[in-house]
């Protein structure tokens, strides 16, 4: 029962579409049957009008003779399946003179007229039985004298079907009646998908039970249902416009610290390239070019193999791979680029999950240009080499020459004089190395500061010169001095500048001739001071004269190496300038002498910027 | 020989009141000649192996000159790699001993230079220098003919060294 109502529930359209078809047959039917009364209500009064003035025509006596009876036989008789109820010969008073009803009809009494206008008309009556009646009459003469009346009365028709016309009315419904299951059909097709639209709203909704109408009319059912999903979803979008914003905010915020983040990688020096799992490169900074010549944006989202072509390098990455848990050791790979050579230190870090140790996300390797560490460590074993060089030498001749003078050889006078001098060479040799290494490695590495004092040159250069005239080495060389007395004190370092200048005056002797000389000169300009020591030695070649402050440089000529020597003296003068902001200068031919040139400021720079 | 040596310290440590204008070089050479000379008789001279010390210290030559020879070996120096070479050719030497760092030809040169002429000579070469540069042992590692002998060292164990490969 329950079914059969959910049943009809659905198929109200169906239904009410059969009930809208009986009515418009209905409403036909109705219309049909007032346009055939109104049709024979004229059909009447023509028949009417033209009947009674046609009897009116016809002489009076002859409608009361025996005639009579004909005449109105006549005219009801020509009426065949007419509603003719009656007609009638009554006298000016109504009395009937002649009459023939329809069967079971009275003759109906009505008042006669009394102008010649109304003799002739319509009206209404009603028989005894009850029905209505539409009476046409018109008056009769005999003579010129108005003699009395027809009377013809027909039954008003009545607003009924007949079932004649039924067929007729059948053929006229049945189109309509078809109609309806096709225009039906049509419908159904044509609202399927929207059916379909309301299941699909119901399935989207059904987890939340509210918009689940089943009232049985499927329009109204999917209509407020889809309001009430419009409704939802309204508020869903509100909703996720709301989430939309601040994930929008999240993601900003997001981006600013990835942004940051990226911004702190590409700020480091050194070169960085994030590998996944796979050994695929998920990250990598701009510094990758400067460091390996591959620029960033080509390693991307790349295997190690497809974008290096070093083979160190990708040996070194491909071993960090394989070793999954712990940092790989640094290491040093070569980099040829062009007629470039560089060394590059790469090391690698596995990265973790934050809480998990055990399982690495991937590897962080990092690429730093370590030429210039290289370099220096180059620099260093090289110096390290020649200071081991300048101490073994000395050391093996007096090694040598002590060992001599153990064995047979000391027993010749002469021989140990000549092995007490060597030794005494040696050991200043090595004393006065030791000395420079540590004045130019202190220099070098800024740990020696200067301490600048009020100086007077004068008196420095002459006590240097004291010094060499009185030594064994000076004693065969002719000293000049050129220094004014007049020229005021100097802020200089004084232990410093002592050193610099003996470096000078011992090379103007060491490199001089037996009988030589030795002017020392100190010229005060306007702001500088400017010292000077000229030998008349054996000289400098020009191809030397752009080394001969390196350090450890020595030239190859014999007679510069006829000397003992390490290759520092210069270095130092020249780092014991710099630190006093002056210049040094070399003037010299070969075997024309040389002539050293030193001129700083009379003041400190803060000094000179004070003033 | 003489005229490289600066011998100032002959004066300086004797103070015996010699002029200035004085020719120690003389001095000396004739003292390690006399010195030598006693040791090992004239008739031995011809037999004596040769050696050519090649070095820019001239008291190493001097006193490793006079060393070898009192332990027999008829010794020449020279002052660098040129002169070394020069004198390999003229006195085709049983041994050489040769310093690293030395002016115009260095010893790496100077027994390339050696070894380019005769890749198996009969002299022996013997690298005598406290260089400690990297790659130089290396380099005279892949000559058979080179051995390597680092600075300092004694006369006794360069004399042994010597004797060893001279077949003495």
């Amino acid at each position: 029962m329950f079914a059969w109502t959910n049943k009809l529930r659905r198929e109200k359209l169906g239904l009410s579409m059969i009930g809208g078809s009986l009515l418009v047959v209905a409403i036909m039917v109705v219309v049909l049957a007032h346009y055939r009364q109104t049709a024979d209500l004229n059909r009447i009064r023509a028949q009417g009008l033209s009947l009674a003035q046609l009897v009116s025509e016809v002489p009076f006596e002859q409608l009361l003779a025996e005639q009579s009876q004909n005449t109105l036989r006549i005219v009801y008789q020509s009426q065949p399946e007419s509603d003719l109820a009656y007609a009638a010969v009554v006298n000016i008073e109504g009395m009937p003179l002649a009459q023939i009803t329809a069967p079971g009809v009275v003759l109906p009494a009505v008042n006669g007229a009394s102008k010649p206008g109304a003799w002739i008309g319509e009206r209404d009556a009603i028989l005894s039985t009850g029905a209505e009646v539409i009476e046409y009459y018109a008056p009769l003469l005999a003579a010129a004298e108005h003699k009395g009346y027809i009377r013809i009365g027909y039954l008003r028709p009545s607003l009924t079907v007949n079932l004649n016309e039924l067929p007729f009315m059948a053929s006229l419904a049945l189109p309509v009646f078809l109609l309806t299951p096709l225009f039906y059909f049509l419908l159904r097709r044509e609202i399927r998908p929207l059916r379909q639209t309301h299941q699909q709203v119901l399935q989207l909704t059904s987890d939340t039970g509210r918009f689940k109408r089943t009232t049985g009319d499927e329009f109204s059912d999917f209509a407020e249902n889809f309001n009430d999903f419009f409704k939802m979803a309204t508020g869903k979008i509100a909703q996720l416009e709301n989430e939309r914003s601040s994930m929008l905010a999240s993601s900003k915020i997001l981006d600013y610290k990835f942004n940051k983040f990226e911004a702190m990688l590409e700020a480091i020096p050194d070169a960085l390239i994030v590998l996944d799992e796979s050994g695929t490169v998920i990250f990598a900074n701009s510094k990758l070019r400067p460091v390996i010549g591959v620029a960033a944006s080509d390693v991307l989202s790349r295997p190690l193999g497809s974008w290096c072509d070093n083979s160190e390098l990708f040996s070194f990455v491909s071993r960090c791979q394989n070793s999954k848990r712990v940092a790989v050791s640094p290491v040093h790979i070569a980099l040829q680029q062009g007629e470039l050579r560089r060394r590059i230190s790469a090391s690698a870090h596995p990265m973790f999950a934050e809480g998990d140790q055990h399982k690495p996300l991937g590897r962080l390797i990092v690429l730093r240009d370590s030429s210039k560490e290289a370099a220096a460590e180059a620099s260093r074993d090289e110096f390290i080499a020649h200071i081991s060089h300048e101490l073994k030498t000395p050391l093996h001749t007096m090694g040598v020459y002590i060992e001599e003078l153990q064995g047979g050889a000391g027993d010749d006078e002469a021989f140990r004089v000549e092995g007490l001098n060597v030794l005494h060479d040696e050991t200043e040799r090595m004393a006065d190395l030791i000395n420079n290494i540590l004045s130019i490695t202190k220099i070098e590495n800024g740990s020696l500061a200067i301490d600048r004092q009020r100086v007077r040159l004068g008196d420095l250069l002459n006590d240097a010169l004291a010094c060499v005239r009185r030594s064994e080495k000076g004693k065969d060389i002719k000293f000049i001095a050129d220094i004014p007395n007049e020229i005021g004190a100097v802020a200089i370092d004084k232990n410093l500048m002592r050193v610099a200048i003996n470096n000078l005056l011992t090379n103007a002797i060491k490199y001089n001739r037996p009988g030589g000389s030795v002017v020392v000169a100190l010229e005060e300009l306007q702001e500088s001071v400017r010292i000077s020591v000229k030998d008349s030695g054996i000289g400098i070649a020009s191809a030397d004269k752009a080394r001969i402050f390196d350090k450890f440089y020595r030239s190859e000529s014999a007679a510069v190496r006829a000397s003992t020597g390490h290759g520092l003296g210069l270095a130092l003068v020249r780092d014991i300038v710099n630190l006093h902001n002056g210049k040094i200068s070399v003037n010299s031919e070969v075997d024309h002498g040389a002539e050293f040139t030193i001129e700083f400021y009379k003041e400190s720079d803060q000094l000179r910027k004070a003033s | 020989m003489a005229r490289n040596l600066p011998l100032s310290f002959i004066k300086r440590a004797t103070s015996s009141g010699k002029p200035a204008n004085a020719q120690p070089g003389k001095v000396r050479i004739s003292a390690a000649r006399k010195l030598a000379g006693s040791l090992f008789p004239d008739k031995h001279e011809l037999t004596m192996k040769k050696i050519l010390l090649v070095d820019d210290e001239h008291y190493i030559l001097r006193v490793m000159q006079l060393a070898l020879s009192r332990h027999g070996y008829a010794v020449s120096t020279a002052v660098n790699g040129v002169e070394g070479l020069q004198k390999y050719n003229d006195e085709n030497p049983d041994a050489i001993i040769v310093d690293i760092d030395m002016p115009r030809m260095d010893g790496r040169e100077l027994c390339s230079a050696i070894l380019a002429e005769n890749p198996h000579p009969a002299c022996k070469i013997f690298i005598s220098t406290g260089s400690a540069l990297h790659g130089l042992r290396a380099w005279a590692a892949q000559f058979e003919q080179i051995m390597f002998m680092e600075k300092p060292i004694s006369i006794r164990t360069v004399a042994d060294r010597l004797a060893r490969h001279l077949g003495d």
